[in-house]
């Protein structure tokens, strides 16, 4: 069954439907609030809230639109909610935020993978953040991303490409700096 | 693979990297979605029977209450009117509480009854016969009405229902038929 007609389900009231729907997207929900926010646990909080206010705004969902756009566009809201209530208390944890720790340890070669990332995204401020997440992460068109984000095609062109080398240059950094 | 494609997918490797724990958490964000599902059933079905449910100030109520009443009658007349059903008599008469007696003359050739009818008698075909003058087609009655504004016909036979030519006719049909006005009192007139 399609997103689409999963909605035509959930909008009609049937509770099933959406929790399809979120075993369908909450994973990519999760990947992204993780590397948006760095916390995992805060990453999990604003998921649960983003899934509540879907599910509560779901009447105000058109069809013409696609639902994991809808979604993400409440997502990103509610990281950027998140971060700024977060604000003081990241900068109180600032020290504590080398790389790897902004998501947590599981002793595997995807942590590996994952901390090098968080630690590459480290000073990325939230909007060059979640830009450059949604276009190298998630793989979505530009146009898509401006409607999730709000923010126009050149603006975003800009701060992906901002982005990109920053991470990139920090990436390559720490790649040098491994142990051979 | 250019450099920058490699490095590209490199990123998104690791992006995508299941992240420990997302299997909980999914499980834990469908458990208080079905929590959500259950309590919004509940609120919708507890507005039926619980009366805290639903808060109304009083002045609302009554408020609303007289609305629905005003509109119900109105919707009513109209359907009324709708299926060709006489409308109640009306009565346009505006009384001051002084009476007068008014003596009716009404030229009806043939006829074997009359009668006056009006908002004094209930519109009453039976309440107040006209007698039939010594000369000819000419029938009369007097009574005693109260000042103000009235309106009143004249039934023939029983059937015939004819407004009084000398009278102006009222601006509203009554039974579907036109009336005449009849002002009683000195301060009055037409």
């Amino acid at each position: 069954m399609t997103d689409a007609e999963l909605v035509v389900r959930a909008v009609a009231g049937d509770a099933g439907a959406f929790t399809d729907l979120v075993a369908r997207h909450h994973a990519a929900c999760l990947r992204f609030a993780a590397h948006q926010l760095g916390d995992r646990i805060e990453a999990e909080d604003v998921v649960q809230e983003t899934l509540l206010r879907a599910y509560r705004s779901l009447s105000r969902y058109q069809e013409r639109q696609q639902f994991r756009p809808w979604l993400f566009r409440i997502l990103v809201n509610r990281c950027r909610t998140a971060a700024g209530r977060s604000h003081a208390r990241r900068l109180r944890t600032a020290a504590e935020l080398t790389p790897g720790s902004a998501i947590a340890r599981d002793g595997t070669a995807a942590y590996e993978l994952r901390s090098r990332l968080a630690g590459a995204m480290d000073g990325l401020d939230p909007l060059h953040r979640e830009a450059f997440l949604l276009k190298l992460g998630d793989g979505l068109e530009y146009e898509e991303i401006a409607r999730i984000t709000g923010a126009s095609v050149p603006a975003l062109k800009m701060r992906v490409k901002r982005a990109r080398d920053h991470v990139r240059a920090r990436w390559e950094e720490m790649e040098r700096d491994e142990p051979r | 693979m250019n450099p920058d494609d490699r490095w590209d997918d490199e990123v998104r490797d690791a992006y995508h990297r299941p992240i420990e724990g997302e299997a909980q958490a999914r499980e834990r964000g469908i458990a208080r979605l079905r929590r959500e599902a259950r309590a919004r059933r509940s609120r919708m079905g507890a507005w039926w029977v619980d009366p805290d449910v639903l808060r109304v100030r009083p002045l609302v109520f009554a408020a609303s209450l007289l609305a629905v009443l005003v509109i119900g009658a109105w919707a009513g007349a109209r359907w009324m009117a709708s299926r060709g059903a006489p409308a109640p008599p009306r009565s346009i008469a505006t009384l001051t509480g002084e009476s007068t007696a008014v003596t009716f003359v009404f030229r009806a050739p043939g006829a074997t009854r009359v009668s006056l009818v009006g908002d004094f008698n209930g519109w009453d075909p039976n309440a107040t016969p006209l007698a039939r003058a010594t000369t000819g087609d000419v029938w009369t009655t007097r009574v005693s009405l109260e000042h103000g504004l009235h309106a009143y016909a004249f039934v023939i036979d029983g059937r015939d229902w004819a407004p009084d030519p000398s009278a102006p006719l009222a601006p509203v049909t009554t039974f579907g038929r036109r009336n005449s006005l009849l002002v009683v009192g000195e301060d009055q007139a037409l």
